[in-house]
């Protein structure tokens, strides 16, 4: 290697510094080009994050980032995703608005926001005409801090009127938490636990009431963390995590002429937690954690080293990488994905996985190991090609500031995890965004890894079959068509959140909100579960319908994009027109489809089963109805089991 | 990190990036309630910055009672 042939543009001893992330924000925005750049700030917003100071830069950025209006964004790019969130609060909430405006750019969502009044929080919860209620709102957070409590005290006070105050406040909270929470429409409602000062803690001199207070606190806490777990649209966010990252809680001098009770640092970490949180809600939560070998999972280069010199235990560095397998595996056992991309030959990779006596993780723990001298990103388009995953649903972890870049700029879709050559800082680099955060797991969710390597045993088959015909016979599809009962509600909905692929009109629906269509008699939710030789799918997909009048409206189809192609798709559809002709007694089905980035291959699906074009709009959405004349036969390959209720 | 504040031209790129405002040389002489687009939270990011740059205390309970970002600049670099 020349010097000259290294050198990157730029670089020149005469020529000017490489501009940071920061500086190429800051231009965009004295220029006034922010709303016109939109989609290009995740790229730049995902570098500033990964930088030393991330948080805090994010937030700077925010400051301006702010200032531009989510309406001019959807002016320059129609398609963006708004992200509408009201801000109620107990002490001062403006302050959240440049972080959470960064953290959600980031992510490629405009903010709506729409911010509260000063100590404005118990008005506007209780108020149905609040901002928090407005039609529409994605997120209605309810940021609060210590002096929500303590402002309550008398003048001078004993630990037993603390334990009163805070008994006082959280039961006043659950009534309104549980108000909200019933209204039909609301968003989802974010608290957050009350981080506790030495100044609180302090005033009482006494050990024994200091304790008793310490108790009090936790117990208050508790109780708001517990709420979460009875409402389906509540979400409590716990601040102790997040203070424990050091830092000072508030700045005293903001704190008090400002009212700002939460510091900036603290707010900004709270921002990342609520982006995350609305990916989770727009279905963007990353599926595939894939990740590097040499330096990365162990101390050593395989191929420089040999299996003997790499490690991940038994020497300090070892240790450390093998604690972020740990780590790993712990993340790949809830649902996520593991695969491996790595610059080694496939064999070496595959013996030290078997056989290796340092691994946390084995060969059988990853659903794909690339192992091969094939540029990363191209590996990374292979991987999601197998997997029939969307690459936007890749988080993509390594330690060479080369193969992050790479990654980085021809996949900006792709989560890009910046690791170093210190293994101790893994761990909390990995972990410092919530990529795979989801609202509740399922038990698919938790079988998904070995789903997928069962997929490898069909592709063997397939491979081994003349014709498609002679596999699907081979393979031996049962599929069941059933009203979906409420073991099943949280993965319907899930399903309607998480899958872009085929998923015909898009409609994203909470939990809540199917049990309220499965409690409407004129609704029809159904679960699809499939299965085959090779063993059981679980609940791969759902159907949403609706009757009105002579006619029955099919909603939304969705199915996982594991199972495409199998037969599946139009045994549901021909044992729901069946049922509607001979169970409900219709004289017409409708449907459509309504295109988004990822829906195309399921364009033609209605006219496949005879539904004609009724309509088309402007923004290309289709409407179909099939007169119920002839109905699509079920495959013959398919066995099919179909309950769908008596009316 | 210690940045003087020595010219108006440093006065203003401190309060364009504490700010995110696009403010200009006339705007530090106007008072907050003429100043499009202040807040009082602008007040607070200023502070810090200002600290940041000057590394001094700055004394907060007078810039509150400032009506300029002028007199805030005095205030910040009063010795």
């Amino acid at each position: 290697m020349t010097t000259v042939a290294t050198t990157p543009p730029g670089a020149e001893a005469s020529g000017p510094e490489p501009e940071s992330a920061f500086d190429r924000l800051r231009a965009l925005n004295t220029e006034g080009r922010l709303a016109a750049e939109f989609p290009s700030l995740p790229s730049l917003l995902a570098e500033v994050a990964a930088g030393e100071s991330g948080t805090a830069d994010l937030a700077r950025a925010g400051q301006f980032l702010a200032r531009v209006a989510p309406d001019d964004i959807l002016a320059a790019h129609p398609d963006t995703t708004v992200v509408s969130v009201a801000v109620a609060g107990h002490s001062t909430v403006g302050p959240v608005a440049g972080p959470l405006t960064a953290e959600l750019a980031r992510h490629g969502f405009a903010l709506r926001l729409s911010l509260g009044d000063f100590d404005g929080y118990l008005r506007e919860l209780q108020d149905p005409e609040s901002h928090l209620h407005t039609a529409g709102t994605d997120l209605a957070l309810v940021i609060l801090d210590a002096q929500a409590v303590f402002d309550e005290l008398p003048p001078v006070w004993r630990v037993e009127d603390l334990e009163r105050a805070a008994t006082g406040k959280l039961a006043q909270l659950a009534v309104l938490v549980e108000r909200f929470a019933a209204r039909e429409g609301a968003g989802t409602l974010v608290l957050n636990t009350l981080p506790l000062h030495r100044h609180h803690t302090h005033q009482l001199v006494d050990l024994k009431s200091r304790a008793a207070l310490g108790v009090a606190w936790r117990e208050f806490n508790a109780g708001l963390l517990k709420l979460a777990a009875r409402h389906e649209r509540v979400v409590v966010v716990d601040l102790d995590p997040l203070v424990a990252q050091g830092g000072s809680l508030n700045e005293p001098r903001m704190a008090s002429y400002a009212k700002a009770n939460l510091g900036e640092e603290l707010l900004a970490r709270y921002a990342r937690e609520i982006g995350h949180l609305a990916r989770t809600l727009k279905g963007r939560s990353k599926k595939v954690l894939v990740v590097d070998l040499d330096n990365t999972m162990w101390d050593g280069i395989l191929g420089d080293d040999g299996a003997d010199g790499i490690a991940a235990a038994t020497t300090f560095r070892g240790e450390a990488f093998g604690n972020f397998q740990k780590i790993v595996r712990q993340i790949g056992s809830q649902g996520v994905l593991l695969a491996i991309s790595s610059k080694n030959d496939q064999e070496p990779v595959l013996e030290v996985l078997r056989t290796h006596p340092d691994m946390q993780l084995r060969d059988t723990d990853f659903v794909r190991i690339n192992a091969n001298w094939n540029p990363k990103d191209a590996n990374l388009r292979d991987i999601a090609d197998r997997l029939n995953l969307g690459i936007d649903s890749f988080v993509f972890v390594d330690d060479s500031p080369f193969e992050t870049g790479l990654v980085a700029s021809s996949l900006p879709e792709v989560a890009v995890v910046r690791l170093d050559e210190e293994p101790a800082l893994h761990i909390d680099k990995l972990l410092a965004d919530g990529w795979f955060d989801v609202r509740e797991l399922t038990a698919e969710d938790r079988e998904r890894g070995a789903l997928y390597r069962v997929e490898a045993d069909r592709q063997d088959l397939l491979d081994s079959s003349g014709s498609m015909e002679e596999y699907l016979d081979k393979l031996g599809v049962k599929v069941q068509v059933a009203v979906v009962g409420d073991g099943d509600l949280a993965r319907v909905a899930q399903l309607t959140l998480r899958t872009n692929q085929f998923n015909l009109t898009t409609e994203r629906l909470q939990p809540a909100e199917v049990r309220a269509r499965l409690d409407d008699p004129a609704h029809l939710v159904l679960s699809v579960r499939s299965g085959d030789r090779f063993g059981d799918n679980g609940v791969v997909g759902a159907l949403f319908a609706h009757r009105e009048g002579e006619r029955l409206h099919i909603d939304n189809l969705i199915l996982s994009c594991r199972v495409f192609a199998r037969g599946i798709e139009q045994t549901t559809v021909a044992s729901l027109l069946a049922h509607a002709r001979d169970g409900l007694g219709v004289t017409e089905v409708t449907a459509a489809y309504r295109p988004t980035k990822k829906n195309h291959r399921v364009k033609d699906f209605w006219p496949s089963l005879g539904f004609e074009q009724t309509s088309e709009t402007e923004e290309g959405e289709l409407g179909f109805t099939h007169s119920l004349a002839a109905l699509p036969e079920v495959p013959t390959y398919v066995h099919l089991d179909a309950d769908l209720g008596g009316s | 990190m210690t940045t003087p504040l020595t010219t108006p031209e440093d006065y203003l790129a401190l309060l364009r990036e504490a700010t995110g405002l696009d403010l200009d040389e006339a705007s530090v002489h106007r008072d907050f309630d003429a100043l499009a687009g202040w807040d009082s939270l602008h007040l607070l990011k200023l502070v810090s910055s200002l600290e940041r740059a000057t590394g001094r205390r700055v004394p907060v309970g007078q810039v509150l009672q400032a009506r300029t970002l002028d007199e805030i600049r005095a205030i910040a670099t009063a010795a």
